[in-house]
């Protein structure tokens, strides 16, 4: 009864195998102190008003010690604490021991986003999980410390740079949840949020339709959003949203002008300086820093390779008009597309011109508008 | 028989021939080594960081009425809850109770003239207007974005000003040394004929405990922070992993100051309660003993939980076992001292003021953020609520909760003592009421959406989450407006409140056995020392309108004014 209405009125949907206990334990924690909150503010208030100064109040001698009070408000206290912290330990015991053989994805943050490394090597920027799948996530950060947290599924971790830190937990409910950073890491620290898909498909099979990504398989366009989710949209978006980086809206035509004093304009599209400056600033970042603004970007050095480089200037083209138009996914139907059809948020026979600024899943729909 | 006009003189009000008038100009004040004006220059400090801080709290809060951008950049909104947090911590909240209720009451409270190191007080204070300045110059210099606590790497790599910042309050550190080191002697070596350990005021057993963290904790503060400015001028490699060091060493050794620091506190505000409850209700304090031994319980265990901070960040599993159990012996001497109370008020004469109200809502806050605490220690429940707002409406709870409205409190308390003016009761009232119910409407809703999984530090948030934040943010407002206007009132009665006497409130204590405001001597006879609550020990006098000691017989007549015993200066 209690732990109904408290899950329900205080916190999250339970969305691990860990949300029950550590629920029952909050439940619980939240009965004792009411109880014991109430009775005090219930006393206080009591005497206040029976003991209050005032015409014919005679005051009556009151014992000024008790040592057996004393004893029964130090050791029911005490004992009931005992109990909180062995349930508390007890629990933890439990988060802190990973279930044998549960893959593990390798999770890295950075200044200001995630992303996801599969067993099988492909990235995404989205978390996507099996029902009833426990995963070990191998956490690590490119810079400062940032934090694993989804609330659903009551679990959390410190993300260090240069140390690996494990969690694993069980989903346990089908649904898309919010992946949070919860240790503050700088300008774009409440922007840094992710989306978490728990699929109903079993693993393998969830991880055929919706992670595996072969870039010969996909149109450059497709491959370049799909890096600028992964690596670019935590700072820079294309809608002209100020965020920790410049926008790609009006990146064609506007002059760029940097710190040093020195600015860029480009003739077009096609001009070659454009890709060079591009290049360039996935590079070395610190090479031309934009006025007014101070340089947090990382450099994807090694991290990116040209051809990637290459989709990504395509995409940032694309964008400059403010409007991201998906290209026809030309890849072969077992692939990507099959996968779309049987998801259960995507809808892509509806799915026309102008799919707006936000998508959740990283393959875009089918949509017939081709951008190139 | 001592006539009228001498106890007038002893006990009564002082017009003139008082600490505020002995000397004058500006010189007689920032070369005084009057720890009762020193403590007044502490309160002007304190009390303006006070403000500086609460506006920039109201800043973010009103940022936070909507999820989206109104007002505030992403890096302007993480400059505000940096220099509120820092502000309020470090010149608002560690000096607040020790140093302008401390400073004024301790020494007065042992009936001694001043405090042991009367110079050394003088450059806690001088320390502090130096950290001060730091904190002005990281202001005007781009300011800082780095939260409170300096977390590395990010302390290290950003480009705001943490040099100045880490300065500044590794500064005021010496000044919270210099402060507890003075109090430790003085109440050792200082303590009047008759007055044991055992027949100490409460509220100097919970300065000597807070002396105690003061000393051994802030050195650990000062080391860790210069080695911050180490790293980041000469990149040696202690925090930053770019260079080979570990963070998680910082974060183990700015909680080994910080944690004990919580309880630099509230352990005074918990003293400033029990003088209170204890004056207020004209009742002996209820367990004496046990809040004594409480206060120095939870100032020792205070140093061995610093890890419970930690339980997220990867810190081994046994060691956070261990800091989760040693968490939760703390909470038995807190709860000593509530149970304690309570019987305290059990059959008293309560007399409800605004101290004693303010002593009331310290209660019911404290007990509220105490309570929170159990879901904080407990380690599975722990974990989804860290790092969330329910970790920031529990930290305010007690610190704001605990130690702001015993500051208030103590004010209203000691202001008679401390002006030479009553304030006016019903204005006290409302404002307390209005801090009150402010700041239950600020922090409450912050419970229930950090439980929902609302991180802190988040300058934009999801919609579901708006209810809460506008909640807090008109709570915020009505807060902001409580604490002024209970500043103004205290203000306003300093020049135009009705003229106090030496006891207005029958207290049993040294301190009010002296006029109001006490003499630049503070005694001009010999103290009589009774128990700190023996109240029968105190008799209403109608010729000085106010309580004065009741004179055994051998020791009558009393010194006579003219010739002060206790100066030989």
């Amino acid at each position: 009864m209690l732990n109904t209405f408290a899950s329900s009125y205080w916190l999250p949907e339970q969305a691990s195998t860990f949300a029950a206990k550590t629920d029952f334990l909050f439940n619980a924690i939240l009965a004792i102190s009411v109880v014991s909150f109430v009775g005090i503010v219930i006393a206080m208030i009591l005497f206040s008003i029976w003991y209050r100064r005032r015409d014919g109040y005679v005051q009556k001698p009151a014992p000024s010690h008790s040592t057996v009070l004393e004893l029964i408000w130090t050791i029911v206290p005490s004992l009931i604490l005992v109990w909180i912290f062995a349930v508390g330990a007890s629990g933890y015991a439990e988060l802190k021991t990973p279930k044998n053989n549960a893959p593990v994805i390798d999770v890295t943050a950075f200044q200001f986003g995630w992303q996801f490394t599969y067993p099988n090597g492909d990235v995404t920027d989205t978390l996507h999980l099996s029902v009833n799948q426990p995963v070990q996530l191998r956490l690590k950060s490119n810079d400062v410390i940032h934090s694993f947290y989804v609330p659903e599924f009551r679990a959390k971790m410190d993300v260090m740079p240069a140390r690996y830190h494990s969690i694993w937990f069980e989903p346990s409910k089908i649904g898309e949840f919010k992946l949070y950073c919860t240790e503050y890491c700088g300008d774009g620290h409440s922007l840094m949020k992710r989306q978490v898909v728990v699929h109903a498909e079993p693993w393998d099979e969830m991880l055929d339709e919706f992670v595996k990504w072969r870039e010969s398989e996909h149109p450059q366009l497709i491959n370049g959003e799909r890096l600028y989710k992964i690596h670019c949209s935590g700072c820079h978006s294309y809608d002209g949203k100020d965020m920790t980086g410049p926008s790609f809206q009006g990146f064609v035509d506007r002059t760029h002008e940097f710190t040093d004093g020195s600015s860029l304009k480009f003739s077009g599209p096609e001009d070659d300086e454009l890709r060079n400056y591009i290049t360039e600033s996935v590079l070395e970042p610190a090479k031309k820093i934009v006025a007014g603004r101070t340089n947090q970007m990382p450099t994807f050095q090694g991290k990116l390779s040209p051809q990637q480089i290459d989709a990504l200037i395509a995409f940032v083209i694309e964008v400059s008009d403010g409007v991201y138009s998906a290209p026809l996914d030309e890849a072969p139907a077992a692939s990507a597309d099959g996968a779309e059809a049987t998801a259960e948020t995507a809808e892509p026979a509806a799915e026309t011109s102008e799919p707006a600024a936000e998508t959740t899943n990283e393959t875009e729909e089918g949509s017939e508008d081709g951008g190139q | 028989m001592a006539t009228v006009t001498q106890k007038q003189q002893l006990f009564g009000h002082a017009e003139s021939h008082h600490y505020l008038d002995a000397s004058k100009g500006f010189m007689s004040w920032i070369f005084t080594l009057d720890h009762k004006r020193i403590a007044v220059m502490y309160m002007f400090g304190v009390v303006t960081s006070l403000i500086l801080a609460g506006a920039f709290a109201l800043v973010l809060r009103s940022e936070l009425y909507t999820p989206d951008k109104m007002f505030l950049s992403e890096q302007m909104y993480n400059q505000m809850f940096t220099l509120h947090g820092a502000v309020m911590v470090f010149l608002f909240i560690i000096p607040s109770v020790p140093a302008i209720i401390g400073n004024f009451v301790l020494p007065m409270m042992l009936g001694a003239k001043d405090v042991a190191f009367p110079r050394m007080n003088l450059a806690s204070l001088w320390l502090y207007w130096g950290g001060g300045l730091f904190f002005l110059i990281v202001l005007m210099t781009g300011g800082l974005d780095t939260g409170w606590t300096f977390y590395t790497p990010y302390s290290v790599r950003t480009s705001t000003n943490t040099i100045a910042a880490t300065l500044g309050a590794f500064i005021l550190g010496f000044s919270s040394i210099f402060t507890g080191l003075n109090f430790i002697v003085t109440i050792n070596t200082m303590r009047p004929k008759g007055m044991t350990w055992s027949r100490m005021p409460l509220l100097l057993w919970a300065l000597y405990a807070t002396s105690v963290i003061q000393v051994l904790a802030t050195p650990v503060l000062g080391i860790t922070l210069l080695l911050l400015i180490v790293e980041r001028t000469l990149q040696l490699g202690i925090f930053d992993p770019a260079y080979g060091g570990d963070p998680l060493l910082y974060q183990h050794f700015f909680w080994f100051y910080s944690h004990p620091a919580v309880y630099i506190m509230i352990l005074p505000a918990m003293g400033v309660i029990s003088e209170l409850i204890a004056v207020h209700c004209r009742k002996e304090v209820f367990g004496y003993r046990f809040i004594a031994l409480s206060s120095i319980s939870i100032a020792l265990i205070g140093f061995l939980v610093w890890g419970h901070h930690m339980f997220t960040s990867g810190q081994s599993e046994l060691a956070s076992l261990v800091f989760s159990a040693l968490t939760f012996l703390v909470a038995v001497p807190s709860a000593i001292k509530v149970f304690n109370w309570l019987c305290t008020m059990y059959r008293g004469y309560i007399n409800l003021s605004t101290p004693m109200l303010y002593a009331m809502s310290f209660i019911f806050l404290f007990g509220i953020g105490g309570l929170t605490g159990l879901w904080l220690g407990a380690l599975v429940t722990d974990i989804p609520l860290h790092d969330t707002y329910f970790v920031v409406a529990h930290f305010h709870y007690v610190m704001v909760g605990g130690t702001m409205t015993s500051l208030l409190g103590g004010l209203f308390h000691w202001w008679p003592k401390m002006s030479g003016r009553m304030y006016n009761e019903l204005a006290g009232k409302i404002t307390c009421l209005l801090v009150f119910i402010g700041f239950n409407l600020t922090f409450f809703p912050q419970f229930i959406m950090g439980a929902k999984g609302m991180p802190r530090r988040y300058a934009r948030y999801d919609e579901v989450f708006t209810i809460y934040h506008q909640l807090s943010t008109i709570g915020a407002w009505v807060l902001g407006i409580g604490i002024v206007a209970s500043f103004g009132v205290l203000a306003y009665a300093w020049f135009f409140g009705r003229k106090a006497s030496g006891n207005p409130w029958g207290a049993a204590s040294l301190e009010w056995q002296s006029s109001s405001p006490p003499s630049f001597h503070n005694f001009e006879h010999r103290v009589l020392v009774s128990g700190p609550y023996d109240f029968d020990a105190v008799v209403y006098d109608e010729s000085v309108d106010g309580f004065i000691p009741v004179l055994p017989e051998k020791l009558a007549p009393v010194a006579p004014a003219t010739e002060p015993v206790a100066s030989n200066d």
